[in-house]
């Protein structure tokens, strides 16, 4: 019995010094890779001051800048319908004529946001990413910084998204107008509709004239896709407000804003439901068959961001029907669209100096030079670039870009979007889905909805200790 | 003390003594052997739990900073309104376990004995729990999508379309409609599990019954279903377990929307994306664990006093419930 005991003890006392050893480890290597990672940028700071001005990343010259860099990178995105055509593969080998030594992988998935959080809080996570949505706090830990916010900003459009802290960590991959409406020209034609709808009422015409004249569907929420809702949210501020600076800040110190700013864009949603103009079971919606249903002229509308209108154009062989409008709301007359950036490269802070270089070089190139953005019909990234003809539909409506945040209170909108567990574009879905339900049920009004949503953004500004009024 | 030092003086020689014994050998290739598994275990299991639990003490997200707030997200779950709305979803997914334990049973009786072509329907029946649970999910979107499977089988058989429910639609009935798909799914898992024990049952019994001319009814009640008790009760326990931790049909098929968010769906929603309140996701999990500890404890004893004999099933039941805590523990 004591041998017993006294074995039950050893393997007690092994265990827990494997555990405890184990602990110490993780945490050593830890304080380790910051370390190496800080005092990295901290003398490339000190480089760039005594040599030039400006980063690394701001001085590299594609095709003369660390062509002696021999090393292969690897690139996390979400295109993996670029990456399957061979779309990106192209891109790639354009690069490699400037740089053969740097081999680039390519990593896709379709569940992007999730797999690429998980990878970075992970901490294990590729040379070249694009940039998820955590806190921009978390930026420094883990992204090579691309240079300051003013030099940066001379130089490229769409930088605020991944700005922290005076310092640029991410530049887009492309940037697009937010919050509109893809429509089928055709159909709208055929309904009889000659004016582009600029207020909500209008709009509900539109759709109601659509349902009577046409077989088409007039809009189509893809409520079983969830994420689609999110799509409607970029309205909040520039479209309903024409303020630039309601997004990042009036919203986070507003107490009430979905019934008073915000109210018409989930009016629009609303009312579509409660006078059946949208998608008979709108329970089983499809995200990949609807893109085929607006080309051929099955469906009328839906609520997306210009990244949506390739897609749409493809999915069938009647591309020159597709059109993009501003979300049907207006401000004294003018109707306003939020210009934005879409997912952001950046590059991991925590790998070898090498591949943080060729993963800059990387970078800048396909910003700069790979023609990638131009492509997509994104809005130019670098100053003074070539629009595309496709906005060319835009044209009377104001674009707008959103300010970024006031200086410390950068992570109040995250931290408002969690406590009040509305996730303003971000996990909009639960929420817009009830909304739907309610009105397809005749159950609680818009009314009390918004009244309900102000009580949760509210309560959560309270929690926080954010002014509000 | 000189004593006592004498005896450890003694104790070690022996040990080394010990050590090259067979019983010595025996405890060093145990230990060597248990030392990989129980490390997986507390590392994979037992470590997370317990950071699990810890997590639902704070305010947090993934990244960024965590602050202590003591009980306050269990006093949340208990104020929230969907919460309990969640829980009270359980019920409908109980009451098709129980439906499934019920056919379940009849199936296995059936097939246990000679029947024509039985091999063939134990496969059809069991084939759907081989299925991964998301592929079924996919499966029932479009079995009950507007116009699709279900809809066009019913009309074959003279329904008319407009008279059809929306089967996900309608919210008197489209928790029924997920129920189905998991009842689908796991009848067949526990239909195995009975003939299992059904094959157990010595076959002279039923021999000896039918001389004193017991009907097939009378042999189901007085021999069968005695000699199955234990699967039974564990397979009622799983059946309980599962209904209060549903997650693949809704998660899939409606994706929580709808009045169908089960408490599984509804700490996923809470936990990921946009919301991330980790801390307030963990105390569900740790309340689910409670909740579940506390049924299992109330069946047992229901089952005590219903057989009036706890002791042979005793062994069995501690298993289950070990399984149900570490199954409600992830």
């Amino acid at each position: 019995m004591k041998k017993k005991k006294f074995l039950a003890l050893v393997l007690a006392v092994v265990l827990t010094i494997s555990m405890v050893a184990c602990g110490n480890e993780v945490v050593e290597n830890n304080g380790e890779t910051n370390e190496v990672a800080g005092t990295e940028t901290d003398s490339e700071a000190v480089e760039a001051v005594e040599e030039v001005t400006g980063s690394y990343f701001e001085n590299i010259v594609l095709g003369e800048t660390g062509t002696d860099i021999e090393t292969t990178i690897s690139w996390f995105n979400h295109r993996t319908d670029l990456d399957e055509n061979g779309k990106l593969a192209e891109y790639i080998a354009k690069f490699n004529e400037l740089y053969p030594n740097i081999i680039v992988e390519v990593e896709t998935t379709t569940d992007y946001a999730q797999d690429s959080l998980v990878r970075l809080t992970s901490g294990d996570f590729n040379d070249v990413i694009m940039i998820p949505s955590i806190d921009k706090s978390e930026y420094p830990n883990n992204f090579v910084s691309l240079g300051s916010k003013d030099s940066m900003g001379e130089k490229y459009n769409f930088i605020d998204t991944a700005t922290f802290d005076e310092n640029v960590y991410g530049l887009p991959y492309m940037a697009g107008a937010n919050g509109g409406v893809v429509y089928n020209s055709r159909i709208f034609t055929e309904a009889g509709i000659t004016e582009t709808p600029a207020t909500p009422e209008a709009f509900i015409d539109a759709l109601k004239l659509i349902k009577e004249n046409t077989d088409a569907t007039p809009l189509y929420t893809n409520y079983a896709a969830g994420w689609c809702f999110n799509q409607w949210e970029p309205n909040i501020g520039v479209a309903t407000t024409g303020d630039v600076d309601y997004y990042n800040n009036g919203l986070n110190h507003d107490s009430d804003p979905f019934s008073t700013v915000a109210k018409p864009i989930y009016q629009v949603l609303y009312d579509a439901v409660a006078n059946d103009l949208i998608e008979d079971d709108y329970t089983t919606t499809d995200w990949e068959s609807c893109k085929a249903k607006i080309n051929q002229g099955e469906i009328a509308c839906l609520v997306l961001g210009t990244w949506a209108i390739p897609q749409m154009k493809e999915a069938g062989d009647k591309p020159d029907d597709i059109g993009y409008m501003a979300f049907p709301v207006s401000v004294d007359g003018v109707q306003y669209i939020l210009a934005a950036a879409d997912y952001n490269y950046a590059v991991n802070a925590n790998v070898s100096e090498d591949n943080q270089k060729a993963g800059q070089i990387f970078v800048k190139f396909m910003v700069e030079e790979s023609g990638f953005n131009n492509d997509i019909y994104g809005l130019p990234i670098v100053k003074g670039g070539e629009v595309p003809a496709i906005y060319s539909a835009l044209d009377g409506v104001t674009m707008l870009e959103n300010l970024p945040s006031p200086v410390g209170e950068e992570t109040f909108h995250d931290d408002l979007n969690s406590e009040s567990e509305l996730a303003i574009q971000s996990a909009a879905d639960p929420r817009m889905c009830a909304l739907v339900d309610e009105a397809a049920n005749g159950g609680k009004t818009l009314d009390d909805i918004m009244a309900e949503w102000d009580a949760k953004w509210s309560g959560a500004q309270e929690t926080l200790g954010i002014d509000a009024e | 003390m000189n004593v006592l030092a004498q005896k450890n003086m003694k104790k070690k020689k022996s040990f080394r003594e010990w050590i090259k014994t067979r019983k010595g050998q025996q405890a060093i290739i145990i230990i060597t052997f248990t030392f990989i598994p129980l490390l997986l275990l507390f590392t994979f299991t037992y470590l997370p739990f317990g950071k699990m639990v810890e997590f639902s003490f704070f305010r947090m997200k993934y990244t960024g900073p965590r602050n202590f707030i003591g009980f306050k997200n269990y006093l949340d779950i208990f104020t929230r309104e969907d919460t309990l709305n969640a829980l009270k979803l359980s019920v409908y997914y109980l009451i098709g376990a129980i439906v499934q334990l019920v056919a379940a049973l009849y199936f296995a009786t059936m097939l246990s004995f000679k029947t024509r072509g039985g091999n063939f329907f134990k496969g059809a029946i069991f084939f759907p729990y081989l299925i991964s649970g998301i592929a079924i999910g996919f499966i029932f979107k479009f079995f009950y999508t507007r116009g699709f499977v279900l809809d066009s089988v019913l009309q074959l058989l003279g329904f008319e379309l407009e008279n059809l429910p929306y089967w996900l639609k309608n919210t008197a009935i489209n928790n029924w409609s997920l129920v189905f798909s998991s009842v689908w799914r796991y009848m067949g898992q526990n239909m195995v599990l009975f003939i299992g024990a059904i094959m157990s049952v010595d076959v002279e019994q039923y021999e000896a019954a039918k001389l004193d001319g017991a009907n097939k009814m009378q042999q189901f009640k007085y021999i069968i279903l005695p000699s199955i008790k234990t699967i039974v009760l564990l397979n009622l326990i799983l059946a309980v377990t599962g209904s209060l931790s549903a997650f693949e049909p809704p998660y899939v098929i409606t994706k929580g929307s709808n009045g169908t968010a089960t408490y599984f769906v509804l700490m996923d929603q809470l936990a990921h994306e946009g919301v991330q309140k980790v801390g307030l996701a963990s105390a569900m999990a740790v309340v689910l664990l409670f909740i579940i500890l506390i049924i299992t404890g109330f069946q047992k004893m229901g089952f005590k006093i219903l057989f009036n004999e706890g002791d042979a099933d005793n062994g069995k039941c501690k298993k289950t419930l070990i399984k149900s805590f570490t199954k409600g523990g992830k």
